[in-house]
């Protein structure tokens, strides 16, 4: 079973931030049999999130991260979010993330409420 | 003149390292004025005639050395010369007055930074694992590197019956099936960078060395050398780590 969880230990985040030159303030990974296999690196700037790295190509787990981290983000009141030109545009569109702005996310209200594939909304 | 150790002048006229020049002694190889020479035997190495095989060796100053960066190619073998007909670094080097020597290794299939000197001191400081001079990789690796197997690498891995040193590792681009990395780390064991990736379930798709200590390959091209700059001399012995002295 996969896990998405947030990065709690301050060194661990020190980790991360140094391994993938980021600078970033929140981290979620994703764990699996209790083994950690990827993250995301985010920063909450000027009332909008920052996604500075997402360290996975693996479609799920990149949607899975990205929605962890906006339920975050929504939970402390910050609704838009933006991506780092490093992460992989391609793939942000793809998911539905990003319009035609390829970095910014113009509401994460949105975002969470319309997923496509998730069962509840298939009626 | 002052007269100095017979092994550390063989070492300094860059005929070979001070440790191999010990065993050219014990292998009776040396002559000093036509008599066979013995370990820490002090000789002038200006008005004493010294032999290897029958070979005159001459003794620098310091102010003859010289210190070359090369960018390896994939293909050659880090040797002198070697048995089995492979391309060997030296085939590389520029028509030169003095003997250099690599310092340290790089594997066949391993391209990047490699200095070459005739300076036997400056080579051991640089190679000595007391003296952590960093050496910084490129590495390629497949299929994907998780952020456990990064702690793992950075923590340290055991290879040859021993844990590695803590490493610094940089995820520095991740595609479907390949990761670009930067390790650092501060040891020089043997294929050590290969060895750690595969301790932790990494093949190595390319592996390029990019800095030795503060020395940076740039853009230098594969397969050429270059003189290193007063500067980058000054900088490479400020980055060697000073041995602790034992306390009485």
């Amino acid at each position: 079973m996969i896990e998405l969880l947030p990065v709690t230990e301050p060194s661990f985040l020190d980790f991360l931030n140094k391994t993938y030159r980021t600078d970033g303030k929140f981290a979620f990974v994703c764990v699996e049999k209790k083994e950690i296999k990827s993250s995301l690196i985010y920063d909450v700037r000027k009332q909008k999130g920052i996604i500075l790295n997402v360290s996975t190509v693996e479609e799920d787990i990149f949607d899975g991260l990205v929605r962890a981290c906006f339920a975050a983000l929504l939970e402390i009141g910050i609704h838009q979010a933006e991506f780092a030109p490093e992460i992989d545009s391609a793939m942000t569109k793809k998911l539905g993330f990003v319009g035609e702005n390829p970095y910014l996310v113009e509401s994460l209200d949105e975002i969470l409420d319309n997923c496509k594939k998730c069962k509840n909304n298939q009626d | 003149m002052e007269k100095i150790r017979i092994q550390k002048v063989i070492a300094d006229s860059g005929y070979c390292s001070r440790r191999k020049a010990e065993e050219l002694i014990l292998n009776r190889h040396v002559k000093v004025n036509g008599h066979l020479a013995l370990t820490g035997q002090k000789i002038d190495p200006v008005k004493d005639v010294l032999t290897i095989d029958g070979e005159r060796i001459y003794y620098q100053t310091k102010k003859e050395h010289v210190y070359l960066m090369m960018n390896k190619p994939r293909g050659y073998i880090t040797s002198m010369s070697d048995d089995r007909g492979r391309r060997c670094v030296t085939e590389l080097l520029p028509n030169l007055d003095v003997r250099v020597y690599p310092v340290g290794r790089l594997d066949l299939n391993t391209e990047g930074l490699l200095l070459f000197t005739s300076d036997g001191k400056f080579a051991n400081d640089m190679m000595h694992p007391s003296r952590s001079v960093s050496k910084t990789y490129r590495v390629t690796v497949r299929p994907d590197i998780t952020d456990e197997q990064a702690v793992k690498l950075s923590e340290g891995v055991m290879i040859d019956g021993r844990v590695t040193a803590p490493a610094e590792v940089r995820v520095l681009s991740k595609e479907p099936n390949r990761v670009v990395m930067e390790l650092v780390i501060r040891e020089g064991r043997n294929r050590q960078v290969r060895k750690m990736c595969e301790a932790v379930g990494l093949e190595v798709a390319r592996l390029k060395r990019t800095a030795f200590g503060p020395l940076k390959l740039g853009m230098l091209k594969p397969g050429t050398c270059r003189e290193l700059k007063p500067e980058e001399l000054r900088a490479i012995r400020g980055a060697v780590k000073k041995p602790e002295r034992r306390r009485k």
